[in-house]
């Protein structure tokens, strides 16, 4: 079994967007029976704060880093969540084409 | 010092967030987003909801992190300040007249939507800000009910209507069992 996945939410001030988002996406995991470790974070530390994560949701834009970035604006509206939660999903299990 | 409260709202008090007719304009005649929020900071601050740095700050925040969703039919933005500036927690509504761009919360630079309904928000901690982000997000999120609120031209319409949709019916409620 691979280790528990790391996971950083980045918003404007790490406070009430990235709440909600990581809310959702602790749900999705837990569904979907993948281990994984979620932080928060402001913009202005993503870039050091992604050094060691394995994927960023964020609700703002994020400067450019290593690791894949999936918009987390969808658990926000409502719009598009199948199709992010699936991203994170392949993000999660390695199956990310970029 | 204290807001303007007549006790008329009781579940407003519960919920601590007021959400009151003096808050809502409706017919919003702007320009563009500088003016929907400072129509929007000026209400706040007249009934006494936020101290005077307050319309500085969301502008502030609301040029470096946009806060317009992209909603199917009816793109909103909830601008918002840091809670220092909150005397006491409550919402404001403009529901505007012909749309104005605001920046797409988590969109590329110089992405816009154009905003129907702004929803200023002046909370004082952390937890009642994600609260409330929750509640906002599952009005948005309930078909029809943006549609409603659009078409409402009465300032006490909207107030009740969003205390309704947004207001927890009993203190004891407001943890509900699943989610969806």
């Amino acid at each position: 079994m691979a280790n528990a996945k790391r996971i950083l939410i980045v918003c404007g001030t790490a406070i009430a967007t990235s709440t909600v988002v990581a809310m959702k996406v602790e749900e999705l995991l837990k569904k979907h029976g993948i281990r994984a470790e979620i932080r928060r974070c402001m913009t202005s530390e993503a870039l050091t704060a992604s050094k060691d994560v394995d994927l960023i949701v964020a609700t703002t834009q994020v400067p450019a880093v290593d690791v894949p970035v999936i918009s987390g604006i969808p658990f926000i509206t409502g719009i598009g969540t199948d199709r992010v939660e699936k991203e994170i999903i392949d993000a999660l299990q390695g199956k990310v084409k970029s | 010092m204290r807001a303007k409260n007549s006790g008329k709202h009781s579940y407003t008090a519960k919920a601590g967030v007021t959400i009151d007719a003096d808050l809502v304009i409706t017919h919003l005649r702007v320009t563009n987003y500088t003016e929907a929020i400072s129509a929007l900071a000026e209400r706040l601050s007249q009934h006494g909801y936020v101290t005077a740095g307050f319309l500085e700050a969301v502008l502030k925040r609301e040029a470096s992190q946009p806060t317009g969703l992209p909603l199917p039919d009816i793109p909103v933005a909830i601008p918002h300040a840091e809670a220092e500036y909150c005397k006491v927690p409550a919402i404001a509504v403009g529901i505007l007249d012909q749309p104005v761009q605001f920046g797409e919360m988590g969109g590329d630079s110089g992405s816009t939507l154009p905003v129907q309904i702004v929803f200023l928000l002046a909370l004082n901690n952390p937890d009642q800000q994600v609260e409330w982000l929750q509640r906002l997000v599952l009005l948005f999120q309930q078909p029809g009910l943006l549609q409603h609120l659009k078409q409402l031209s009465q300032e006490d319409a909207v107030a009740a209507f969003l205390r309704e949709h947004l207001l927890p019916k009993r203190p004891e409620e407001q943890q509900k069992p699943g989610g969806a």
